[in-house]
């Protein structure tokens, strides 16, 4: 009993498990933590000169967030944007996305790192005076004044002549369609002219960057689907760079001429739709592009085998052999070259960090606390019950903080020590040609056994048979997993059908247990 | 009693809480179907909303509505006391009203006039301070510290009885008092008609900026944050964007303020009576309609005429209030003949753009 108490008790949220004076002092200590890695942060980026490449209109140069209370929210953003692109961010909720887009917009403060737009340095720069537009997700329409004043309101600012703001008012209205509800307040709009309206504002300022944060996800499906082409045909009509968050990979795919994928701060690819689509970097971008979501198998790799988790066994092909083996080659390269350079950047760190009393001290001080932490939990016998729990979460606890500070030392050094173990694996798996894998498959590279299709053929039981009117998911047990294929409607299909599956080898993927990074 | 171990419980009671043992020992005590499952029931509900609202009726009745009745009634008669005898309630119509206004003793006038000064006096810095702190406050990029203190220490006052600070001013003032002393003066502060006025309004001030700070601050703080962004964003200046979005938005909070300020302001007394020991201040410069109707009741007890006064000064804060009201509010709602401006400049334009492509579309 105590026991499972103890269990839930742990798993509470911190600010459940402690009291208010605690929680203030924890409070404080984050928020001293995050200065101090805004500085490092800011210290280690002054050593850099950035520059905007010539042909990129908006450049994101190593952009990183770093909140008062220590938060990272965004790490390392680097793009560049080229003039009439439509990029979309794209990515689970709290990736990290919005934060970037009000960072170009000038909401937020950038720590570290350049954003240029058209050449010219913006970090410091207004948000009004960056020659952007913005579009809410709220909306973000002035209550007490009608569609036309909300529009007027900005080109009032930049003080136009009264025939110039009616002129581009009416121009705007004209392409959203919105002329005859200029006189109304936004109350009296229902959302999807609230959406246009919204858009209206942004465009009337003839910004050259225009930046969308989920303008669409407070509307209805199928008005989402309306609005999403009327935006892509407005891009092309007014050509202006665009910049567009959503949390939907379904916008991203249909409407971007560029995807980036984030998550928890880190971009996870950046490419084109069909680029993300079918060659994802790694195991999150392939599961988070396509609906519904890749079908994912533990595999064991021997020699060019796959073996699946219920004896199934697949052959590679000889091109998909030669693949795997030159992405080892290439990693293994690419990782002794990364070696190479974070062996210099952590001497470089120590330097620095020998310059700096203040935090050595500091460091030594948790270096110190770990040091006696872990020598008690030597003897775990001896210490009082609960406690030996209680010493390895304040070790685990101090070692993220050690992350934190230090120039980025410790940090370094368990990049460094991850990579050299993946290098020992790697040659490992060199010479016996054999691995655990993960094997990726798409629901439409499944075919029906019925229709005219090649490939590996399966015989399965249908567990579920969804019904979408043009098609069936169909759901079924392979690979020891519960698997999902995209069927077309034309014969009937029920829950307990057998089925024939015909899976299309070639779209296969095989992605790293340990890295997670797509193999081919 | 010992508790019971968890084991005698039965799996029912188990996960529920100490409290929620207790409710359903009770509830399983007074059900009426024990055992079974309770079955769905109509209920009328409205029976316990008016039960609840008797003891505010009662007390309104008795209290307020009796009374403001009688002062009504009264207002039309002869109602004083002479000597030891009391004259009247007889009718005499607008005789009372009519004395008001006529009889050059009563200078009702003047009396409005201090009012009103004091009022304005402490009005006008209290709404002015109010609303910088609410915007101090308010404001997420300034990063203010300790806010919540400053909101709490501007809020104190408040909380002090009014006639307290009647009392302390009136030491702190007084010709031998503090303030003098500090500063080696031998100001008679409560001889002078505008340093008694002054301390009024100041005092009034002080008790009530706080208030209306976290008044204002609630409404500042309903604004959604995207709208300031938007305004950042379109390159609104911090006062632009104060006058054109924050205010107006502001407005029913800010006349909320306003109203309840003046009808407060308008029934003045404690503060001034107690700083003046109830004489008006010199020449009575700084009795109040409230002082005056006070010494009218206690000193004359002529209530007949009270209640005239009562009457008018009642009919006099319903006319401000609905004044107040009307001229701010429309001001961001437009009226029908703005509307109608609107409409047609709308049309024009219309016809001027999309017809004819004519973009000198004026005539």
């Amino acid at each position: 009993m105590a026991e499972e108490q103890k269990k839930v008790e742990a798993k509470k949220p911190v600010s459940k498990r402690l009291n208010f004076f605690q929680r203030k002092a924890l409070e404080k200590k984050e928020m001293r933590m995050g200065k101090r890695m805004i500085a490092e942060e800011k210290k280690r980026d002054s050593k850099i000169t950035y520059t905007s490449p010539k042909d990129a209109y908006v450049s994101l140069q190593r952009i990183h967030k770093i909140y008062d209370n220590g938060y990272h929210a965004v790490h390392d953003f680097s793009i560049d944007i080229k003039q009439h692109e439509f990029i979309v961010f794209v990515g689970p909720s709290g990736c990290g996305k919005s934060t970037t887009l009000r960072m170009v917009a000038g909401l937020e403060d950038i720590s570290a790192g350049a954003l240029f737009i058209d050449g010219d340095y913006m970090n410091d720069v207004a948000p009004k005076d960056r020659g952007i537009a913005m579009v809410f997700q709220s909306y973000a329409l002035y209550p007490h004044l009608t569609v036309y004043e909300n529009m007027a309101y900005p080109l009032k600012i930049m003080h136009l002549s009264k025939a110039e703001i009616d002129k581009r008012i009416m121009d705007a209205a004209n392409i959203l369609q919105i002329e005859p509800l200029l006189d109304r307040k936004p109350k009296a709009l229902s959302g999807g002219q609230r959406q246009r309206v919204a858009l209206g504002r942004a465009i009337v300022r003839h910004a050259k960057v225009l930046l969308m944060d989920e303008p669409l996800s407070n509307l209805d499906a199928k008005l989402r689907v309306q609005m999403r082409s009327e935006i892509v045909s407005l891009h092309n009509q007014l050509g202006a760079t665009t910049i567009y968050v959503t949390h939907d990979q379904t916008e991203a795919m249909t409407m971007a001429s560029r995807i980036v994928v984030m998550k928890v701060g880190y971009v996870q690819q950046i490419g084109t739709p069909i680029e993300v689509f079918q060659h994802p970097y790694n195991l999150f971008v392939a599961g988070f592009i396509g609906s519904p979501s890749m079908n994912f198998y533990e595999a064991d790799y021997n020699n060019g085998v796959l073996t699946l988790a219920d004896g199934n066994k697949i052959v590679l092909s000889a091109n998909q052999v030669k693949l795997h083996n030159e992405y080892y080659e290439k990693k293994e390269n690419g990782d002794k070259a990364r070696i190479a350079e974070l062996t210099t950047l952590i001497a470089e760190s120590k330097r620095d960090l020998a310059n700096d009393p203040k935090m050595k001290e500091l460091l030594d001080s948790v270096n110190e606390k770990i040091a006696n932490l872990s020598k008690s939990l030597e003897n775990p016998a001896a210490l009082p019950e609960g406690e030996e729990e209680k010493q390895k979460a304040e070790i685990k606890r101090l070692i993220e903080d050690r992350k934190k500070l230090g120039y980025g030392i410790y940090d370094r050094e368990e990049e460094k020590a991850k990579l050299e173990a993946e290098i020992l694996t790697i040659e490992d798996i060199k010479k016996n040609n054999h691995q655990k894998v993960i094997m990726g498959l798409r629901p439409e590279d499944i075919h029906n056994g019925e229709g005219a299709h090649e490939g590996a053929a399966v015989e399965v039981t249908v567990t579920m048979a969804e019904l979408l009117g043009n098609e069936y998911y169909i759901h079924a047990s392979f690979g020891g997993k519960d698997t999902i294929a995209r069927f077309p409607s034309d014969s009937m299909i029920k829950t307990g059908d057998k089925v024939k599956l015909l899976l299309d080898l070639k779209k296969l993927h095989i992605f790293s247990t340990t890295t997670e990074l797509c193999i081919f | 009693m010992a508790e019971k171990t968890k084991k005698d419980l039965s799996p029912e009671e188990s996960i529920l809480s100490p409290y929620g043992r207790l409710r359903l020992k009770i509830v399983n005590k007074f059900s009426k179907n024990k055992g079974t499952k309770s079955r769905h029931k109509m209920v009328n509900y409205a029976k316990y909303g008016y039960m609840f609202l008797i003891p505010f009726f009662v007390i309104f009745f008795i209290f307020q509505l009796v009374p403001l009745i009688q002062t009504f009634y009264y207002s039309f008669n002869t109602y004083y006391k002479d000597g030891l005898d009391m004259v009247g309630p007889t009718f005499c119509g607008w005789s009372n009203y009519v004395k008001m206004f006529t009889d050059p003793t009563i200078r009702l006038g003047d009396f409005f006039a201090n009012t009103a000064i004091i009022w304005i006096c402490g009005f006008i810095p209290q709404i002015v301070v109010s609303l910088l702190l609410a915007i101090f406050f308010t404001d997420e990029r300034l990063k203010l510290k300790g806010t919540k203190f400053f909101q709490t220490v501007t809020y104190m006052p408040n909380l002090v009885m009014a006639s307290a600070f009647g009392m302390l001013f009136l030491m702190l003032f007084s010709g031998v008092g503090p303030v003098n002393q500090l500063f080696g003066t031998h100001i008679s502060f409560i001889d002078d008609v505008w340093w008694v006025r002054g301390i009024l309004s100041f005092i009034n001030w002080l008790m009530w900026f706080g208030n209306t700070a976290i008044l204002l601050m609630s409404g500042i703080m309903g604004i959604d944050e995207s709208l300031f962004e938007s305004a950042r964003l379109d390159g609104s200046s911090a006062w632009h964007t104060f006058w054109h979005i924050t205010m107006p938005l502001l407005m029913p909070i800010f006349v909320y303020v306003l109203i309840t300020s003046l009808i407060g302001g308008i029934q003045l007394f404690d503060v001034a009576y107690i700083f003046t020991g109830g004489s008006g201040g010199p020449q009575m410069t700084s009795n109040t309609i409230m002082m005056y109707l006070y010494s009218l009741v206690t000193n004359a007890q002529d209530f007949g005429l009270s209640g005239a006064v009562s009457v008018f000064l009642f009919l006099i804060t319903a006319v401000l209030s609905v004044l107040v009201y009307k001229t701010l509010i429309p001001n961001y709602s437009a009226t029908k003949a703005e509307a109608k401006a609107r409409k047609k400049r709308m049309n024009w334009l219309k016809n001027a753009y999309s017809e004819g492509g004519n973009e000198n579309g004026a005539d």
